[in-house]
């Protein structure tokens, strides 16, 4: 994916080959191809929960605006790096 | 009993319906390390975090980020294992070896309602004994190391519990032919394991375990014989399968029954009712409570629990119940005689830990 952004309309969702394991304040996963794994805390974790149905960027920020109450363009700007490496990590992958 | 030890305890028992163990006040700085050591060898971490989450314990902030470090460190091993054990069953697959996972992972997914409860610390699957030799091969050739070599080739195939590896990874892989090693494994109805089976999910893949009854009695191997002390998290196990509505009790008792383990299946669930103060009855709990083992029970059980000869003592009972004259002549020869392989990676010989524990018996009855 290189440095790239994610774009808005892209609809991404959890790679079945990620093995995961939810915590107290978070999620653990493991990636298909990486034998080191990855902690999502706080609205990380969220982001893992949204993507268990397929959502584009958009969708995750304007669904994460609901839960949290913080406008959807500044949830963008928050999230659009933690998606970029989750894609990048290969734990999210495109709806065909 | 210490405050550690009553928060041991009482994590243990955290969310169990009928459990009269409460947790105790807060537990100060200074015993703060010995309770995470202690949650950590327990396999505990997971049940820790969920205790805290629901008010049950009260921490200050330092020792909730602490104990947050801890159940994250063991869910990223959890991870890392259960990537072993998915990369172990392809190969075997592949290699038309039919597997059961075992404990671990299989009872994290089927037997507690969320996984992240029960943690664990290695991988254990199960094989039939006469695809055991083709199991080791398999896995050795795909980059993993066996710990301890059999005492005579063939061993662990016809008598043994199972074998230990190391995969690339370096994570322990237990490859297991029966449930425990000693006279119960010649007891069991070794083939019937592999007549049922439960299926879990895992990265998208379908994981077979053991059927329900049979995973409870491997729990109950496992808490009433495994080790001399068990693991909190062997009696939680016991309990949450014992008290969950989908376990048949009659077809768990017909199947101690015929393994003539009734005893040890009596043994694990009133060891798991007394130490986590349960009050639930049900069928295997009241069962149990009225269960009278044998002297024969005793004596086998026996053979298990004492540390000092336990070798010894599980040997001479296995030769008890070993089937036919061959086959007990060929397991006193691998003890004798092991190959020299064995014991390069065995500090002591199997003959001279049978002899030590002989006189260890012996000095026992004349005091």
């Amino acid at each position: 994916m290189g440095d790239e952004p994610v774009d808005l309309e892209t609809r991404w969702q959890r790679s079945p080959l990620a093995l995961w394991r939810r915590t107290t304040d978070g999620v653990v996963l493991l990636p298909p191809t990486s034998s080191t794994p990855i902690g999502l805390r706080g609205s990380g974790a969220l982001l893992w929960d949204i993507f268990d149905e397929p959502s584009s960027l958009l969708e995750a920020a304007e669904l994460l605006h609901e839960v949290v109450g913080v406008g959807v363009d500044d949830l963008l700007e928050d999230i659009a790096p933690a998606v970029r490496e989750l894609v990048t990590g290969g734990v999210l992958v495109p709806v065909a | 009993m210490t405050s550690v030890q009553q928060v041991l305890r009482a994590v243990a028992a955290h969310g169990l319906a009928g459990s009269g163990l409460s947790m105790p006040g807060p537990v100060d700085d200074d015993a703060w390390p010995r309770l995470i050591s202690s949650i950590r060898f327990e396999r505990l971490e997971g049940l820790f975090g969920r205790a805290l989450a629901d008010g049950a314990l009260s921490a200050t902030p330092e020792q909730r980020e602490s104990a947050i470090a801890e159940e994250t460190q063991a869910a990223a091993r959890s991870v890392v294992l259960e990537r072993s054990l998915l990369d172990a069953l392809a190969v075997l697959e592949e290699a038309s070896i039919e597997v059961r996972v075992l404990k671990g992972s299989a009872v994290a997914h089927l037997d507690y309602p969320d996984p992240m409860l029960r943690c664990f610390g290695d991988v254990d699957l199960l094989v039939q004994s006469e695809q055991f030799d083709a199991a080791v091969a398999v896995l050795v050739g795909h980059g993993c190391r066996r710990q301890y070599e059999e005492l005579r080739r063939g061993f662990d195939r016809r008598f043994g519990k199972g074998t230990s590896l190391l995969d690339q990874r370096a994570v322990e892989i237990d490859l297991h032919r029966t449930f425990v090693a000693g006279p119960f494994a010649f007891m069991m109805d070794l083939p019937a394991l592999f007549k049922t089976r439960s299926m879990f999910e895992l990265a998208g893949r379908d994981v077979p375990a053991l059927g329900r009854e049979e995973r409870f009695l491997h729990a109950c191997f496992h808490t009433a014989i495994g080790n001399v002390a068990p693991r909190l998290t062997s009696l939680r196990d016991v309990a949450q399968m014992a008290l969950f509505p989908d376990l048949d009790p009659g077809r768990a008792l017909d199947l101690a029954q015929r393994w003539r383990a009734e005893a040890v299946v009596a043994r694990a669930v009133s060891l798991s009712w007394e130490r986590l103060q349960l009050s639930e009855l049900n069928e295997i709990s009241m069962w149990a409570s009225s269960f009278v083992p044998t002297d024969r029970d005793r004596r086998l059980i026996g053979s298990y629990l004492t540390k000092e000869s336990q070798f010894a003592r599980q040997a001479i009972a296995a030769l008890g119940v070993i089937p036919g004259v061959s086959a007990r002549a060929a397991y006193i020869w691998a003890l004798v005689l092991p190959r020299p392989a064995h014991f390069r990676t065995r500090s002591e010989r199997p003959l001279r830990r049978i002899a030590r524990g002989v006189r260890v018996a012996a000095q026992r009855s004349r005091s």
